[in-house]
């Protein structure tokens, strides 16, 4: 892949930055039977919900950022607010050295968006109309265009749906087709709203190959979204958890591994009952073979099988680091609970 | 806006004013209305013994443009209830938008008052057909009768133009809760 010719930045650039950023919305509650109708209607009672509670955020130039927390944590009101579709209530959005909302037409030309559950495609059109359509929106010079759609082509062998109608593509030919049209004017910035989103294993994989390569060859700056863990680790280096509209963890994701534990998973296999191993705790366990959790942070493997060999005769032995998908599942269990309590 | 697909909008490189008037722009398709409405207005003027000068072809630019500015600020007016009621302005503005093709045809002469007043003023379908053609054809007296569509229709614009820019400030603010995920335009 071509490197881009846009004037030359230093890699320690900040392509995104979120200071003191609050963004709360108002719902109104709706009446609970008909005697409570026309008390809400004089008087309506308003719940307002805070999004986002004071978010400090740098995306350096080249970066690829994974934006992760639970449901309603505020992660798709943060890529609003970096897609200029939403301004922050309190704080400051500056994204290529640009307020999204105020200098929106400056801005939007020279990033991506990508929304996984929504299509920039022309429904109706087939996806080489999108395409040309997209070529005199953004003015895109004829020579760069040829370049990138050939280039995208290839890429995400889009050959074969480009005369196809946005709708009759399957999932997959769409976020293609998608990810291709989104990176048709060489943005510096893309922001990727869960992009595997529905997608089988093996679509997922090639879509994830692409969007490494794409940061690797052009050092475009990637801000991603997801619910699945494991995809955001094969992508970015760094993540950040947004729990109740803030900050819960930003940094490296053996670093999120560390300081929630470093949890491994301990397969044995012995004859008999599973013997009882201090500092982990036993899972399944049938016929013989018995998981077990443990944080090796707190205890080496090698005691374990020590205690095990004490007890009974260990005929196998596996170990596995846990997913991220448990670690952060455990992480938000963790926050639920605190919640409660 | 109601459905969210202003947001697909808002993500494109033009103003959006531009990208709002350029919606569903359709010059092959849509064109037959206008086209046989022109043919029937060349037909029967020479009837009706209106005599065709550059002024009075001026005048008729002028009025036509603003007929279309009166529907398309009161669409606009109506429509921008969505940035407040995403839900309920769906059926506002197809009721009303129904509401103005029933009654622009219809002639306001002889009515009350009242009933022409309104149609003048609140729900302005008297401006978009009645009005300017009592004008261009001579049959109100009052000497600047011909400018009055076109004043009319400044007016409207500007109440819609800041409607609507209050309603994208809400927007701003709020976002779109509701989106439909059938792609682009809907």
């Amino acid at each position: 892949m071509p490197a881009p010719d846009r004037n030359a930045t230093s890699p320690s650039d900040i392509v995104v930055r979120l200071r003191g950023v609050h963004k709360a919305y108002r719902q109104r509650q709706r009446a609970s039977g008909p005697a409570d109708l026309l008390r809400t209607l004089v008087r309506p009672t308003v719940r307002t919900i805070e999004a986002l509670r004071g978010i400090d955020l740098e995306v350096r130039r080249g970066e690829v950022l994974a934006y992760a927390g639970p449901n309603g944590a505020g992660k798709s009101t943060t890529i609003k607010l970096l897609a200029s579709l939403l301004a922050p209530d309190a704080g400051e959005v500056r994204a290529l050295g640009l307020d999204p909302v105020r200098d929106r037409l400056r801005y939007v030309s020279r990033i991506g968006v990508v929304f996984g559950q929504r299509t920039e495609l022309w429904w109706d059109q087939p996806v080489a109309a999108s395409y040309a359509w997209k070529r005199v929106v953004w003015d895109i010079p004829r020579e760069r265009y040829e370049r990138m759609l050939g280039l995208l082509t290839e890429l995400l062998d889009l050959r074969d749906t480009f005369r196809s109608l946005a709708r009759e593509l399957s999932l997959e030919q769409r976020m293609r087709a998608d990810l291709g049209m989104a990176l048709l004017h060489e943005p510096e910035l893309l922001l990727l709203d869960e992009p595997t989103l529905g997608l089988d294993v093996l679509a997922k994989r090639d879509i994830l190959r692409f969007i490494g390569e794409l940061n690797r060859e052009r050092q475009v700056t990637i801000v991603v979204t997801s619910h699945d863990m494991h995809d955001l680790e094969r992508l970015a280096g760094r993540i950040v958890l947004v729990h109740q509209g803030a900050i819960a963890f930003d940094g490296p994701f053996d670093q999120l591994r560390s300081r929630f534990g470093d949890r491994r998973r301990l397969l044995l296999h012995t004859p008999g009952v599973a013997p009882i191993l201090e500092g982990a705790v036993l899972g399944e366990s049938s016929d013989g073979r018995h998981e077990y959790l443990f944080d090796a942070a707190q205890i080496g493997i090698a005691a374990l099988l020590d205690q095990a060999a004490a007890k009974t005769s260990v005929l196998d032995v596996e170990t596995h680091r846990v997913g991220i998908d448990e670690v952060i599942a455990d992480i938000y269990q963790g926050w639920q609970r605190e919640g409660r309590s | 806006m109601g459905r969210g697909q202003l947001d697909h909008t808002l993500v494109q490189p033009l103003p959006l004013w531009l990208s709002l008037l350029t919606e569903g722009f359709s010059p092959f398709s849509a064109a037959m209305q206008p086209l046989a409405g022109l043919a029937l207005i060349a037909w029967t003027l020479p009837r009706l013994g209106v005599s065709i000068t550059p002024g009075w072809l001026a005048g008729f630019a002028l009025n036509l443009l603003g007929s279309a500015t009166v529907a398309l600020s009161f669409a606009y007016l109506i429509g921008s209830l969505a940035f407040w009621a995403p839900r309920g302005a769906e059926e506002i503005n197809s009721e009303s938008w129904k509401l103005v093709e029933v009654l622009t045809p219809l002639p306001l002469d002889g009515a009350g008052a009242l009933l022409t007043g309104g149609l003048l003023t609140v729900l302005p379908t008297g401006l978009i057909a009645w009005y300017p053609s009592r004008a261009l054809l001579g049959l109100d007296a009052r000497a600047l009768s011909i400018y009055v569509t076109p004043l009319a229709a400044l007016g409207f614009a500007l109440v819609a133009v800041l409607v609507f820019r209050k309603g994208l400030r809400h927007y701003a603010r709020t976002g779109s809760q509701r989106y439909l995920a059938l792609g682009h335009r809907r």
